[in-house]
């Protein structure tokens, strides 16, 4: 698998004198550097995901995932390194989120404004801050270049009011697994039924190889946590996600897991005709779609109940405390399908700090 | 410009109507206008500023006033004021911007009518420059696909159809979409929408239905309207064309959409057989989405909602209303 295919670079002006710049060049050896200048036109061309930016980040590092009031949260933190993903899903939000800044872009600032981050959590003792990485970007698959790994692990290693999560839909866990550090660290992976993994993720790992992986950093000491998110019904939708569950239930200890997220397909409508031009043969847009109560596009409510309630149904089969959530779902989909709700973002919130505690302490 | 030059030493001269071509020609841009204020104007206080005719060996061409000449016409006037530029000494191009810049002072140009505009333009000028300054100028997004568009409208579509475009009937951004899609796909849909008049909120919902369908099912989008018609469904005898296009775009949604749809009919037939009290109803939240349903009591003072929530609780079958996809699922 070869997920990240880098033609070239450019360093924006305030970028050369970083350590990250550097290091991440030296992982590109032999592809032309260019400086960022009025010349290049970001939005020239369809090389985005070839042309790595080296960016100095003025925005926030730390930021709370971006859900909306009218359904449940889980109160997510992102530690924003980068921007745009190697990886070509067809759904991937990403392609109108940033529709305004193409190319793969890190921020190669991050450690300057690391223990900025860290102070923000060393500041709320009692808060417990569960960090991902893989909100704007996939979390590993970058990570053979930048190393972000080797600059993360340790400092989040030794807090004890915070996990890091790393979400990929890769296999490159070599930087990860060489590390010494596991405490408060999750490897989690998005899982699809094979079927979509094939047809819908492009440069993505297939499933069969994300389980391995886990499995590997699993027997590694890892804490897991797994993501069917998005879950698409389709015709044999229920075989398929089905066969990944059999998977997993072959490789992974379920007892190391400390959660498994399920969110449906939802975007919003601009996504919509950039997903109809650039995978003109997806078949991600052919549900029955609604638009949602924050203005996405979601499943009529009761396809979501039925997809949810039937993954329940086998992984809770499989095992029974698996830590499942809904991500960004109502109370009464909550109810109609995992037969609770945490009723609010503040009780899911707790819910998942518990998984948290109860793992890592 | 040289046409300006030579129109200041020009004196009008009179023009049997006979003599000039009755067609738009290659400079006009006038479709679907209505004659009755300019004739009116004309009657009133003579013609204010005399047409330009182009003179060429083959005869007398309009540049400027088309509907002019048309509305003298129409007052049954023999002869016209006119001034007249030879052939030899104007290049198309400008005869084509004295046109349209003479137009543009004096009104809005329809739809159709910035089509024609945009398609004698293109014959003389860059594209790039069509799109980016004269399309903006007519009050168009730039966007090569709309023009083409526009090109097509012109050249392939029927009267019906440039009517209504002209009529304001074609929304922008169906425009846009329907440049998105094949030649064949494009027509059958634009003949559809200026048939049944589709309005603008349908239009689109029409085409993106369409689009889903066509991409979903594997058929060419003139092969679903085809059995559309087949079912003869949008050309029955007792409906009117606003009851027919909705007829279209629920048959069309059935399709795509059968859970949702399939949903709403079972909850209204729910909602019919609580047999409610006069002035009261329920209503479903938009989509199914939202958790609660809506009642709604008409009532004049206190003693008249309690008689009606009493009569509401009378209806025994309050407890039957659940939502609508319940036995389906699972």
């Amino acid at each position: 698998m070869n997920t990240v295919q880098i033609k070239r670079a450019i360093v924006d002006k305030n970028a050369p004198s970083y350590a990250l710049t550097r290091r991440t060049l030296a992982g590109l050896p032999g592809i032309p550097v260019y400086p960022s200048g009025p010349d290049i036109d970001p939005l020239a061309g369809h090389t985005g995901k070839e042309t790595l930016y080296l960016q100095h980040y003025r925005g926030d590092f730390l930021k709370p995932c971006p859900g909306t009031r009218e359904y449940i949260c889980c109160g997510y933190q992102i530690l924003n390194l980068a921007a745009n993903c190697p990886l070509d899903c067809t759904y991937c939000i990403l392609q109108s989120y940033f529709i305004n800044q193409p190319w793969l872009r890190v921020f190669v600032n991050l450690e300057e404004q690391l223990p900025n981050v860290l102070r923000a959590i060393d500041g709320q003792p009692d808060r417990i801050f569960r960090v991902g990485t893989g909100e704007f970007t996939d979390s590993l698959a970058l990570d053979p270049i930048t190393r972000w790994s080797d600059m993360l692990l340790p400092r989040f290693s030794r807090r004890s009011n915070a996990i890091l999560e790393l979400k990929t839909k890769t296999t490159r866990i070599s930087r990860v697994v060489a590390s010494g550090f596991r405490d408060r660290i999750v490897l989690s992976w998005s899982l699809n039924g094979p079927r979509i993994a094939a047809s819908e993720e492009k440069g993505a790992a297939s499933i069969r190889d994300r389980v391995e992986a886990a499995r590997q950093c699993q027997s590694e000491g890892f804490t897991l946590g797994f993501h069917f998110d998005p879950l698409i019904p389709y015709p044999d939708w229920r075989d398929d996600y089905a066969r990944t569950i059999e998977l997993l239930d072959r490789k992974i200890d379920p007892r190391g897991i400390i959660w498994i997220s399920m969110g449906s397909f939802r975007f919003m409508p601009d996504l919509k005709p950039i997903i109809r031009r650039r995978h003109p043969k997806s078949g991600v847009l052919n549900g029955e779609f609604i638009v949602g109560l924050d203005g996405k596009m979601r499943y009529f409510k009761p396809i979501r109940i039925e997809l949810y309630h039937f993954m329940r149904r086998l992984l809770e089969t499989w095992y029974p405390d698996l830590g499942l959530y809904l991500c960004m779902e109502s109370d009464e989909v909550w109810l109609s399908s995992m037969g609770w709700s945490p009723k609010t973002s503040s009780g899911l919130r707790k819910y998942l700090d518990q998984r948290v505690v109860t793992f890592f302490g | 410009m040289i046409i300006h030059h030579k129109m200041a030493e020009m004196t009008p001269r009179q023009v049997a109507i006979v003599d000039i071509d009755e067609s738009p020609g290659p400079y006009c841009m006038s479709f679907g206008f209505n004659l009755d204020t300019l004739i009116q104007s004309i009657r009133h206080i003579g013609l204010a500023n005399p047409p330009i005719l182009k003179s060429d060996p083959g005869g007398l061409t309009v540049v400027a006033g088309y509907r002019r000449i048309m509305a003298l016409k129409a007052l049954g006037a023999g002869a016209v004021p006119c001034r007249i530029i030879s052939g030899h000494e104007i290049p198309p191009l400008e005869c084509l911007l004295l046109n349209l810049y003479d137009n543009l002072s004096t009104r809005r140009l329809n739809d159709m009518e910035k089509g024609m505009a945009l398609n004698r333009l293109d014959t003389w000028l860059p594209r790039h420059e069509i799109v980016n300054r004269y399309m903006p100028l007519l009050g168009l997004r730039p966007n090569e696909k709309g023009l083409l568009f526009f090109h097509e409208l012109e050249k392939d579509f029927d009267v019906k159809v440039k009517t209504f475009v002209a009529e304001g009937g074609l929304s922008w951004r169906a425009v846009t979409m329907l440049s998105d899609m094949d030649a064949a796909s494009r027509a059958s849909l634009a003949t559809l929408i200026s048939y049944l008049r589709f309005n603008i909120n349908q239009q689109i919902q029409l085409i993106d239905i369409l689009i889903d369908l066509s991409l979903i099912e594997g058929k060419p989008i003139p092969h679903i309207l085809s059995e559309l018609a087949l079912d003869n469904r949008y050309d029955g005898k007792n409906t009117n064309r606003p009851q027919q296009a909705k007829a279209v775009l629920n048959r069309l949604r059935m399709r795509r959409n059968p859970a949702l749809v399939t949903a709403e009919t079972r909850f209204r037939s729910m909602v019919a057989h609580l047999n409610l009290p006069e002035g009261i109803r329920i209503d479903a939240p938009a989509f199914f989405e939202g958790e609660y349903y809506r009642l709604e009591i008409l009532f004049r003072e206190g003693e008249d909602l309690k008689s009606r929530l009493e009569d509401l609780l009378q209806t025994g079958k309050l407890a039957q209303l659940k939502n609508p996809w319940d036995e389906t699922v699972r």
